[in-house]
């Protein structure tokens, strides 16, 4: 047997995939050959090392065959799963296993403890949480662990203590009389009882690796998120221990762990946003919460261009915002903190405009799209059109700097539109123009197709799951595609006559394949509203609960406050893997649909602001919203599975 | 009377080695981590008892041996895989393994580690550090499961051959 064949035969062993013959054939090599046994050891040793050891590392990669794209912060956070977390669950338990062995071993002078319950405290756990190494299912054990995975969830104790977990935090009983809580990692909201039992004083004790809490009864969340430790408290009061000092904490004021180990005030914004989505959960009302942005600058005297023009939650939790600004920002920690990613975001712009002298409006940023293999995608727009050219930038996975993408559309054109289909494909729509397609990533544009004729400019493109169907929003209706946007077949002809313009505002499909869009007939009064392709291939309104034409507002022609689409328009329309649908309604903000787009709700409570320029949601179940002001809020919507109600 | 601390600092240097141990035996990676605890618990309530320690690698050994083995027992997924001769042989093989300076047998994998070409480093990160699953990676990164497999086989060679070739030079 060769070493290779050696080593194949060893790590099939550990992988458990050796027959019975195999195994006898091992057991003959570890007997005849004592090199082989230590050849398992070390095996084994790289096996068991090398999350610990990687853990610790600050790699940097170059990015080969796109791997990159799994590297950020946020993706690790999520997708980590046997490995890395055995390897500090080890690290955790072992340490409680030794606290705990030693704690009772000092008080009993070594006996064995006399009953299961001098180790255990009462509980029960949402079926949402994982629980680790459990016992016994009614009661949570010293040096058991309990996570959350996407979904937050609730541990309720005996007294009428709860612990209420964040989406990918974990916690360890760490003590009893008073119970005590080690937080791992991520957040977690604590209600504690006044009539629960107090030991000294105190009824309640959450530790992180950098303090101490301890409660008396209350309401509070301690995070852990960024290797930082902060307390915010809602009710109550708490005492805070790190090095070295106590501070206590009332209620509406948090205080967190400066790098220097010191305790520091914190402002309480930065921190109830992390547990706001616990704290409303009794209230069954989900509401928007402003996120702290930090990182994307105020917006500076109404500038419109410090709105958000785009939203987009990518793979691994990231989260995107192009601003006007010609800028995207990028968020790895769900919206708490924000970094420009400007580098290669050099829109060009004609330079004859620029010769004539006017103050030009800076090119926007108004359409981010996922590219292959965990590439961004983002196209430049211009409130002025006329003043630049319409491009399409890649954002490689793993890297800061935008690339532009090579095309041979005419100069002077706009993107409305950027789609990246599942086969790989990468069609970019253009104003007054036509599509390109990419074939290799969003590297090349090209195999330019003007639309057909006679539909007017187009608007947008979309696409539906289900069929596999690309759709194109024109001004005279839609067009649909069943080729890759090779050839494009006209929706309801009869509703697209070309005596008044029905220019597409927005696209969007339920969970069962139906199509949504946003249409604008100016021709009738200047009604905006939303359509649903029927069954026969007929647009018809699907619009019940939605703002009727607005008559409180002056209509100048077709266009309010000099910008088109005027109010009414549906903007946007982003479907939750829950089935829900939800829609900017320009003007009145976000509506919800909870019955395949039928009938529609407000779903502004809680936001700051109904002029609503984008949505997105992940994966987790949160849905963000970008606001003219440049702020981006965030809700939960998909914490429960809706019913879907019967259709009118 | 010995020093519990003493206990804890001795499981804590050796942690990494006893975990591999036991998961050579019991071949599950949570598995290994429960026995892993189980075993040092023990080893803790029964410090006091088990008078000077000389060799503290082969009583942990045999504790994490013993824990090892009912936990297959116990287990209704596993069985267990190795002879009692085999057992022994595999004590050897850890045993000479374990001559080595825990804390160096670390820093060796480690500058292996960088050493590894750059694609495979990347691969053996998304395993290893971020628990990708063989089939997720295969489909991130549009390579088959099979060919990933042995991919990550050889990583694991080469970091074992490695870790080897840097012990023996500091040795000398």
């Amino acid at each position: 047997m060769t070493a290779a064949e050696r080593d194949e035969l060893l790590i099939a062993y550990l992988e458990q995939k050796l027959s019975d013959e195999q195994l006898k054939t091992l057991e003959q090599l570890l007997s005849a050959d004592p090199q082989a046994a230590e050849r398992l050891a070390e095996i084994a040793y790289i096996d068991c090392a090398l999350p610990e050891v990687m853990e610790t590392e600050n790699v940097e990669l170059l990015c080969p065959d796109g791997l990159c794209g799994l590297e950020d912060p946020a993706e690790r956070k999520v997708v980590r799963r046997s490995w890395t977390r055995v390897a500090w669950a080890s690290a955790a338990l072992l340490l409680f296993a030794l606290l705990a062995s030693l704690a009772w071993w000092s008080m009993t002078g070594g006996a064995t403890p006399q009953t299961a319950s001098a180790t255990t405290l009462g509980m029960t756990c949402d079926s949402e949480l994982t629980r680790v190494a459990a016992n016994r299912s009614d009661a949570w054990s010293l040096g058991e662990a309990i996570a959350s995975g996407k979904a937050q969830g609730w541990i309720e104790l005996e007294h009428g203590n709860r612990v209420g977990l964040a989406p990918n935090s974990r916690v360890t009983l760490a003590g009893l009389n008073p119970p005590v809580v080690l937080l791992e990692s991520g957040d977690a909201f604590f209600e504690i009882s006044k009539q629960a039992p107090a030991t000294d004083g105190v009824r309640f004790i959450v530790r992180t690796d950098k303090g101490e809490v301890k409660v008396t009864g209350t309401r509070f969340g301690v995070s852990r998120a960024n290797g930082q430790t902060g307390v915010m408290v809602q009710e109550g009061r708490v005492e805070f221990r790190a090095g070295g000092e106590s501070w206590p904490v009332e209620a509406g004021a948090a205080c967190s762990v400066a790098q220097d180990g010191k305790l520091a005030p914190a402002s309480p914004a930065e921190l109830e946003w992390r547990f706001a989505e616990l704290s409303q959960e009794r209230a069954k009302a989900p509401q928007w919460l402003v996120l702290p942005g930090q990182g994307i600058p105020p917006q500076a005297g109404g500038d419109p261009l410090s709105a958000i023009r785009a939203l987009l939650a990518a793979p691994g939790d990231a989260l995107y915002a192009a601003s006007g600004q010609a800028v995207v920002y990028r968020s790895l920690d769900g919206g708490s903190t924000w970094e420009p990613l400007s580098a290669g975001l050099t829109i060009p712009v004609r330079p004859d405009w620029y010769a004539e002298g006017p103050a030009v409006e800076e090119p926007v940023l108004s359409v981010l799209a996922l590219g292959q293999k965990g590439d961004v995608l983002a196209a430049s727009d211009s409130r002025l059109f006329e003043a630049h050219r319409g491009s399409v930038f890649r954002l490689p996975a793993g890297q800061r700097r935008w690339e532009m993408s090579a095309h041979s559309r005419p100069p002077n054109t706009q993107i409305r539109g950027l789609i990246t289909l599942p086969s790989g494909e990468t069609i970019v729509g253009i104003q007054y123009a036509g599509t390109e397609i990419s074939t290799d990533g969003a590297k090349h544009f090209d195999h330019y197709q003007h639309y057909p004729e006679g539909h007017g400019s187009l608007m947008l493109l979309g696409y539906e799951p289900r069929s596999g169907a690309v759709f194109m929003g024109t001004e005279t209706g839609f067009l649909r595609s069943t080729d890759k946007g090779q050839t494009w077949q006209l929706l309801d002809p009869l509703f697209s006559q070309p005596e008044g313009t029905h220019r597409a505002t927005a696209f969007g499909y339920t969970r069962m394949g139906e199509v949504l869009a946003g249409i604008s007939l100016e021709r009738s009064e200047n009604e905006r509203t939303l359509f649903r392709l029927s069954p026969e291939g007929h647009w018809v309104k699907s619009n019940r609960g939605l703002p009727q034409k607005d008559t409180t507002r002056p209509h100048e022609g077709t266009e309010i406050d000099g910008e088109w689409p005027g109010v009414n328009a549906i903007l946007e329309i982003v479907t939750a893997p829950s089935g829900e649908i939800f829609c900017i309604v320009k003007g009145y903000g976000i509506y919800r649909s909870r019955d395949e787009g039928h009938s529609w709700t407000a779903f502004n409570e809680g936001l700051p602001d109904t002029r609503v320029h984008s949505l997105a949601i992940d994966r987790r179940g949160f849905l963000y919203a970008g606001l003219a002001s440049g702020v981006i809020c965030r809700v939960r919507v998909d914490a429960a599975r809706p019913a879907l109600e019967p259709q009118p | 009377m010995k020093s519990a601390s003493e206990a804890t600092r001795l499981i804590l240097a050796h942690r990494k080695l006893l975990l591999a141990y036991i998961y050579s035996i019991v071949r599950d990676a949570h598995l290994a981590e429960d026995v892993l605890q189980d075993s040092a618990v023990v080893i803790l309530q029964r410090w006091s008892e088990f008078g000077e320690v000389r060799n503290f690698w082969a009583l942990a050994r045999e504790v994490a041996r013993r824990q090892s083995l009912a936990a297959l027992r116990k287990s209704r997924k596993l069985k267990v895989g190795l002879s009692t001769e085999s057992l022994d042989a595999l004590d050897r093989g850890f045993d000479a393994v374990a001559q080595a300076e825990p804390d160096g047998r670390v820093e060796a994998l480690r500058a292996c580690l960088q050493a590894l070409p750059e694609g495979w480093r990347a691969i053996a990160l998304l395993r290893y550090r971020d628990g990708h699953s063989l089939s997720e990676l295969a489909e991130r990164l549009e390579r088959s499961a099979n060919g990933l497999a042995v991919t990550l086989n050889r990583i694991r060679v080469r970091l074992a051959d490695c870790v080897r070739a840097r012990l023996k030079v500091e040795e000398a």
